[in-house]
């Protein structure tokens, strides 16, 4: 089934995206509720997170339980330079991602040669140092305190306020974070990339640099997440450091796993599914998580490797040339 | 000139000795075999020529210029291609990705020329282009990773075990391919367990024995000799 919905994505991928594109620029005049648009925005801070968790987890190959230090650095920088020092400009979704770039870079650097089990533990405790660091540094963080009233930025003067306004920002944010890494693993570094994931001693001999390409994505990708931090500083207006914890850096990782391993448009799919369902099964109250429990344990089960992990874009849409050309020059020979 | 050198090349993995100071040479043109039993250091030697592992001491020579531990990129760059034991393709690309991806370190503009080539070497994989290399068979993937080695447009390859757990027939093929690639003109270095078929598509051969070379002579001679046929070929 899966299979069949891919193909029929990928065949009408021009009308499906105006669709989407029409869709998403029309649902915030449409819709005024501000509950759904506050979900639909977090909804797509969480595809961005998800897309860059995917970036180190699907298409690197190093499993990590910590993507949440990464938004959490991201947030404390954009609610640090706002609050304290008056950035009211786009400034500090940049300067969110920078920092928390540089803190990927930290952490790449002695983990490199680490691998497998090893990487994720390092991730899961980074996530807990970062925490307990929010917690303790009561000057700059204000503790467990969090910061509160965070100010909201200007655009082209333009005070970014409403939900709409947030809404359409984080759109922006996701299409540029999309474009980014579904650019980068079109290219010729995303195939070394890929290749390290698959066996990074062949790739080692085939002349690609291991170590190079292995810290510059996971930079990209705490980035990525740190720009998405910045972003939810600025739309909740408060941050503590229980935003931050293992638990979610957990859930991310769900979605990422849900919607497949290595596939951006899983992670969309993973990211909404598990922003929309808890609430979704609010009328369930106590059983929420239990049944949220149960449909992952189920999908796990059925589909091991995720939604769409076993499926590649680019190879199904070559498949379709393929077969149009052979219906173009006399067809039929091959049914 | 010897187109590669070792000259004492030592190598510990933390307390142990690995290679003991291990004396090569290989002429242009060649195919030189080494064989040896599980863990004698035949897979380390080729990791130490491609730089994989550092070496503790001794020499590494290529065309003349000292290569010990400049880095893998390098390497490749100038033309020493490894194609590692078991295979290792990308199981979830293509077979003509799997081959692109060869040509890493290449200028994109000869990607195409050399693609070409390397199907005319290797007809199989030409029907089989677009198929993901997880699908392909053990022998087409092992093919795929010479084909992918060849990618690289390597003056030294590197083979280590390309026989490995392949039935007697296809090892024929991949020998046959072998023969052709060094008839266009490629060194080659070859590690291998088979060492009764090695043996006989090779010039030359060393024999390795726990990290340090114990016989060195003509493949053919070696081949007949009584002390290689009791230790490397079940005393047939």
């Amino acid at each position: 089934m899966i299979e069949k919905l891919s193909t029929f994505l990928v065949r009408r991928r021009v009308p499906l995206l105006i669709a989407v594109a029409v869709v998403a620029m029309l649902f915030p005049q449409v819709i005024t509720s501000k509950y759904i648009l506050r979900i639909a925005i977090l909804c797509l801070m969480y595809c961005m997170l998800a897309v860059s968790l995917n970036l180190m987890t699907g298409i690197l190959g190093q499993m990590s339980f910590g993507h949440a230090a990464f938004w959490g650095i991201g947030a404390y920088t954009a609610a640090i330079l706002a609050k304290t020092y008056g950035w009211t400009n786009p400034g500090v979704l940049i300067a969110g991602a920078v920092v928390s770039g540089l803190f990927g870079l930290v952490l790449s650097l002695p983990v490199m040669h680490l691998k497998g089990y090893y990487f994720t533990i390092v991730t899961m405790v980074f996530c807990q140092i970062i925490r307990i660091v929010e917690i303790n540094w009561m000057s700059l963080t204000n503790g467990p305190l969090g910061i509160m009233s965070i100010p909201k930025i200007f655009i082209f003067s333009h005070k970014i306020k409403s939900q709409a306004d947030f809404f359409y920002l984080a759109l922006i944010l996701l299409v540029l974070t999309t474009l980014i890494v579904v650019k980068l693993t079109n290219s010729r570094t995303g195939y070394a990339i890929l290749a390290i994931r698959d066996d990074d001693l062949a790739a080692g001999a085939m002349g690609i640099n291991v170590f190079k390409y292995k810290s510059m994505t996971i930079v990209l990708a705490s980035m990525l997440a740190g720009c998405a931090g910045a972003f939810y500083a600025i739309y909740t207006g408060y941050i503590d450091p229980n935003c931050f914890t293992n638990a979610v850096s957990n859930n991310m990782l769900v979605m990422v796993i849900l919607g497949g391993l290595g596939n951006v448009f899983g992670s969309f799919v993973g990211a909404t599914v598990l922003t929309i369902l808890p609430e979704a099964l609010r009328g369930f109250s106590e059983y929420r998580q239990l049944v949220f429990g149960a449909l992952l344990v189920i999908l796990m089960l059925v589909r091991s490797e995720g939604l769409f992990g076993s499926v590649n874009f680019k190879y199904i849409r070559q498949r379709l040339t393929l077969e149009k050309e052979m219906k173009a020059t006399g067809g039929g020979s091959n049914g | 000139m010897p187109l590669l050198k070792l000259e004492d090349v030592v190598i510990d993995y933390g307390s142990i000795h690995a290679l003991k100071g291990i004396n090569m040479e290989l002429e242009p043109g060649e195919v030189v075999t080494m064989i040896g039993s599980n863990g004698a250091g035949k897979s380390t030697t080729m990791k130490a020529i491609m730089g994989m592992v550092k070496c503790k001491s001794g020499h590494i020579w290529y065309d003349g210029k000292e290569i010990t531990n400049q880095d893998t990129q390098h390497k490749v760059q100038s033309g020493i291609i490894l194609s590692p034991e078991g295979r290792q393709v990308f199981p979830r690309y293509s077979v003509k990705d799997n081959l692109i991806l060869g040509a890493y370190v290449r200028p994109r503009e000869e990607i195409a020329e050399s693609l070409e080539q390397v199907y005319a070497l290797l007809p199989k994989l030409k029907q089989r282009s677009n198929q993901l290399a997880g699908s392909l068979s053990g022998g087409e993937q092992q093919m795929l990773a010479i084909g992918r080695a060849m990618m690289a447009k390597p003056r030294m390859l590197l083979l280590d075990e390309p026989s490995l757990g392949l039935a007697p027939l296809i090892i024929n093929e991949i020998f046959d391919m072998i023969d052709q690639i060094s008839a266009s003109g490629v060194t080659i270095l070859l590690v291998e367990q088979n060492a009764r078929v090695a043996l006989k598509h090779s010039d030359r051969a060393y024999v390795i024995e726990t990290g340090s070379i114990v016989l060195s002579d003509q493949a053919d001679r070696l081949l007949n000799s009584d002390e290689v046929r009791k230790a490397y070929f079940g005393g047939l």
